[in-house]
């Protein structure tokens, strides 16, 4: 958990997949792909602001609790996965 | 009716913007070029790069316009606007009335006036047209020759690097892209292309193409020497399509001159994109801006100010380059009193980022990384621009100082 700060994002790859973690003003956690749903930057580049994750490369945005695509020039949804903290651990279930 | 002239980013961000925010009236997109509207950033790199690749992305497809009750017709060129009875004239001899009207209609290369640019193998880079003509043409081992090292200069010296080719660049300035960036961040840059190879020779241009059985064969530069080429890419800016604002009266001067809220001398017309030149709260003189993001903005903002909304434009502008694998962002406006360097290279993690200031406020910010990790600073920056935040030289030297983090802060002061 501490890995990541407030209103902050960090990637992490697993089988050759990125991921992106999430961790909210209000401290809450949240997974979504690790690239964007355009041309791929890794969106652990880019900046939070609220539920709100800009992608560094073409400043698309997405809502990372949703997935929802919010801002041209992205337009298809990111997916997202529901995580669970367990201790100081944060864990992502991929499913 | 709200009649919108230009099917780019400007544009079509516009029409989506009158929906969103619930005009019921009718809309009209009036598009000059042919091909369904398409994003155009991809034009000069990976469309270039990639002869497999299939048509750039398209800003707005059909199907989406359609639903949301736009109308776009394209091909169309408007001849005039009448405006004593609000209605556009076309070249096709309809009259189309308007309530408001918006000119996003662009910009086009400037051409250079020298002997030989008629000859084949002389491309100019604006359109999908341009540009599939160029993809065609750049065939490994084939000579390049780039007049002009701005960002598309740059850009398709990239491209063709990587497509094989041979590249020499001619540049009049002392540096490549000298005119908008800091000169240091210039050298590094011109230093990464003749690191893949191009030959860079600034302080030069073309004296006369020379060629043979109508096709470019050689480019005599300024000092006389000859530079083969089988292929010369024209790069030295645009300049706004105006043509016609000025036959309308509208007031020109290197753009469609429009206030903060987006709007010419005539109350019921609107201009927003590169073709605008508009007053910038902010930075308190008027600008004209030839980047994507901007345009997008602007666009959404004519439309709120179509609809009767309160704009006052003070965005600032932010805009995005690849060359070979280093990614490239620059926001802000103007080059400030202070000029502040924040890491070493391009391969360490947020690259190397150049920042002006001006009275303890930072004004301008770009930087470059192999990957795109320079992102990170370049948007905080322009978070921090934005917010009017103070800053020191040492918190934007220090790469371990998170940028982001003070540009929150700045935010949760001044409660943006």
């Amino acid at each position: 958990m501490s890995d990541v700060e407030v209103e902050d994002v960090i990637g992490f790859e697993w089988r050759g997949h990125s991921f992106a973690i999430y961790r909210s003003p209000t401290d809450t956690f949240h997974a979504t792909d690790g690239t964007c749903t355009h041309e791929h930057a890794e969106l652990a580049d880019g900046l939070v602001m609220g539920d709100t994750i800009e992608c560094p490369k073409h400043n698309g945005r997405f809502n990372y609790k949703t997935g929802e695509a919010k801002r041209a020039p992205v337009c298809v949804n990111l997916r997202t996965y529901p995580v669970k903290i367990v201790g100081d651990k944060v864990l992502v279930n991929i499913g | 009716m709200i009649v919108i002239v230009g099917a780019g980013v400007a544009g079509l961000s516009a029409a989506a913007a009158l929906r969103d925010m619930g005009y019921g009236g009718r809309v009209r997109v009036l598009g000059g070029e042919p091909a369904t509207p398409y994003e155009r950033p991809a034009l000069s790199k990976e469309y270039l790069c990639d002869p497999t690749l299939g048509d750039p992305p398209s800003l707005a497809s059909l199907a989406a316009l359609h639903a949301r009750d736009i109308r776009l017709d394209l091909g169309v060129e408007v001849l005039s606007i009448e405006r004593q009875r609000q209605a556009l004239l076309t070249t096709e001899g309809e009259e189309v009335g308007y309530e408001e009207l918006l000119l996003a209609t662009g910009a086009e290369p400037r051409r250079l006036a020298l002997r030989g640019d008629t000859l084949a193998g002389v491309h100019y880079l604006r359109d999908l047209e341009d540009a599939r003509e160029l993809r065609a043409a750049l065939i490994k081992s084939r000579n390049v020759v780039i007049v002009g090292g701005g960002v598309i200069g740059l850009e398709v010296a990239a491209s063709a690097i990587q497509r094989g080719c041979r590249v020499t660049m001619l540049e009049a300035a002392p540096r490549v892209m000298g005119r908008i960036v800091p000169e240091r961040f210039a050298g590094m840059l011109e230093e990464a292309h003749r690191a893949h190879g191009v030959d860079v020779r600034t302080n030069t241009g073309p004296a006369a193409f020379r060629g043979s059985g109508g096709r470019i064969r050689e480019v005599v530069i300024t000092s006389g020497a000859a530079v083969p080429a089988d292929v010369v890419v024209v790069g030295i800016g645009v300049k706004p399509r105006t043509l016609l604002a000025e036959g309308s009266g509208l007031d020109v001067n290197d753009g469609v001159v429009v206030d903060a809220a987006f709007r010419t001398c005539d109350r019921h017309i609107f201009a927003a994109g590169d073709v605008a030149r508009v007053f910038h709260g902010a930075a308190g003189q008027f600008v004209r801006i030839e980047q994507w993001e901007p345009a997008r903005e602007q666009g959404r903002q004519a439309a709120a100010s179509m609809l009767g909304g309160e704009i006052s434009y003070r965005e600032t502008p932010w805009m995005w380059s690849d060359q070979y694998d280093v990614h490239i962002q620059a926001t802000g406006l103007g080059k400030g009193t202070v000029e502040v360097v924040r890491g070493t290279s391009l391969h360490e993690r947020g690259g190397i980022s150049y920042f002006c200031i001006t009275d303890g406020r930072l004004v301008s910010a770009c930087g470059a990384s192999v990957g795109t990790s320079v992102a990170r600073v370049i948007r905080a920056a322009h978070k921090l621009i934005e917010r009017g935040a103070e800053v020191t030289v040492n918190q934007l030297a220090d790469p371990s100082v998170d940028l982001h983090r003070l540009a929150r802060a700045a935010g949760s002061l001044s409660g943006t």
